[in-house]
Order: C-alpha cells, then structure tokens, then sequence
C-alpha cells in the first residue's frame, strides 16, 4: 500500500516540469512574440528551436537584458525585426529563465550559477 | 392581474427585440435635427504602407475591423496581431471585410517600416492598410476607436495603450469590440462579423 502512495507520488511530481518560475517567466516576457509553444509569429518572429538556440545560448543572458539588433536567418527565412531588452528582469531572473531554455531546447540541466550569470552580463557591453 | 401579464409579454416582447439579429449601435448618441444619431467614426487622412493615401472614403463600402499598435511594440501587439490575422484569413475571400491597423508610433512607423512588417506578416494592402500619420492625429483616433493610449517612458516600448479590436459598419458606426488579446472574445467577436454581413445581405 506504501508502495502504491509512493508511485503515485512520483507520477504526480514526474509530470510537473522543473524550473517553474523560469516557465512563467518565458510566459510572460518572452511568449508574447516568439508564442506560447515557441513556435514564433509568421515571419515577423523566429521560433525557438534547438538549433537556433543552440546558436545562440552562449549568448542568451546578454540577448535577454539588451536585446538582439541583428536579423537573423532561419531555416530560409530572414527576420529583421529587432528584440527589445527586458531592463525589467533581475539578473535572479534571468538565471531562472536561462535554466528553463536550457532545459526545454537543450534537455539540459544546467543549474547556472548566479554569479556565473553576473559575470556575463557585466561582460555582454 | 391583467397588468402584471401584460407587462410580463411586454418584458419577453423586448427580450425577443434583444435577440433580433441586429447588432446594437455602440457609443455616445448624439442629437442632429431633433433625431438620435449614434456614434460615428472621425474622418482621417493617412499613409498606409504602400505610400497611397487612405481615408474614411476608402471604407465608404466596406466593413472595417480596426486596431491600434506599433511595430516596436513586445507587450500586448503580437497577440492582438495573431488574432487579426486569423480574422483576415477567414474573410480573405469576402471584399467586403477590410482591416485597419493605425500606428501609434508612427516616428518609428515610417511607410517602408510598416512595409516591411506587412510583407513579414504575409498581409497585403488595401485588404489591410497599416497606416501612419501625424501622431497627434492617429492618437485622437485611437479614443474615437473606443482605444486608450498614453505615452509612457516606464512601459515596455513607450507607449501604453489597449488593444481593443473594433468592428465599424459601412456607415461608420461602431457596431462591436473585442479585447484583441482575449481568444474567448475574439470567436464572440467573429460571430459579430458575420451577424453584420447577414444584415447588409438581407437589405
């Protein structure tokens, strides 16, 4: 009977996914353009996929806070519109946001430490 | 007890008038020569993006679906646009139905910048005009369109505004709204669309 509790249990927290505040956060800054599911908005917004963030997630924080003036090409289509920076988000924020991406494009879990973060951000200028 | 089942049939006699097709008459009524006239949208004279100038004249037979946003803007504009073009995919067979997109940024609205965001989102003109202008004059616009906006530094890409979607009959009148982010409003809104094409079919 323990047992059963016990699978149950697991059922029930295997299926949340982890980083839920970097989720809610991806919610509210970030699905407005690129969509809910992150399959970005005609050719207006790119979507974000493994491959475009893996090109790119060396340099997520830095995109994140200020932003990208680059267009950008993906599978074919050129996108020109620039992204705005997110001066809103802490660099706590950002930490947390960055663990989701890394999580949900890259089945990586990174745990990126805030003062790892910090650095890059002081370096992104 | 007579009185009271007569007012009780006048009561389902209104209902029922509620429940008529006809979309009701949207905004403040004003009196012309002694008779009710409802509210009607401002004359404007704007560029949309392929450099022609449009006016109030362009939408004379035709029924306009309106909202107010800005290229630049990352908050609410990308969802009120989805759901334009889902409206514009759907009557993209009907000449009747027009879109219209006033910016409200028009500094950084230029012709070509609104050129260049109608090509990116597969839209064309005058099926839908994106249109710039004088800012004062697009912002003025806006209340008329039963839109707020306000200039703030503070907001996400300046500018604070509501994204209200509205639907205006050949006439000019404001015949419904939507909250542009809302997708439950946006099908109650759709079915507005259709319910004012049937009335202009039945006359």
């Amino acid at each position: 009977m323990r047992l059963i509790k016990l699978f149950i249990l697991l059922f029930i927290f295997s299926c949340q996914s982890p980083y839920q505040k970097g989720e809610k956060l991806f919610s509210q800054h970030c699905s407005n353009c690129h969509g809910a599911e992150a399959e970005g908005f005609r050719k207006l917004y790119p979507p974000i996929t493994k491959d475009l963030y893996s090109t790119y997630s060396d340099k997520i924080v830095c995109i994140i806070r200020y932003g990208l003036n680059d267009s950008l090409v993906y599978n074919g289509i050129q996108y020109s519109s620039s992204m705005p920076g997110n001066d809103i988000l802490s660099d706590i924020d950002i930490v947390n946001l960055k663990n989701y991406l890394d999580w949900k494009f890259l089945a990586e879990n990174k745990y990126n430490s805030l003062p790892q973060v910090k650095k890059e951000l002081v370096d992104c200028k | 007890m007579r009185i009271f089942s007569l007012l009780f049939l006048s009561f389902f006699a209104l209902i029922s008038c509620n429940e008529s097709d006809k979309l009701p008459y949207l905004g403040d009524t004003k009196i012309v020569d002694g008779e009710k006239v409802p509210h009607t949208v401002n004359a404007f004279s704007f560029y949309n993006q392929e450099g022609d100038i449009i006016t109030q004249n362009d939408y004379k037979e035709s029924i306009q679906i309106a909202d107010f946003f800005f290229t630049k803007c990352p908050t609410i504009c990308p969802t009120v646009m989805g759901n334009m073009v889902t409206i514009y995919d759907k009557y993209e067979a009907n000449p009747t139905i027009k879109l219209v997109s006033f910016s409200l940024d028009p500094k950084r609205d230029s012709i070509s910048a609104l050129a260049a965001y109608a090509e990116n989102l597969e839209v064309k003109a005058p099926k839908w005009n994106m249109l710039t202008g004088e800012k004062e004059k697009l912002h003025g616009l806006a209340s008329n369109y039963f839109n707020i906006v306000v200039e703030d530094e503070e907001a996400p890409g300046g500018i604070n505004h509501s994204g209200k979607i509205i639907l205006v009959d050949k006439e000019g009148k404001v015949r419904s709204f939507a909250d542009g982010t809302d997708p439950d409003e946006v099908e109650r809104f759709i079915t507005d669309i259709d319910k004012l094409i049937e009335e202009y079919e039945a006359d």
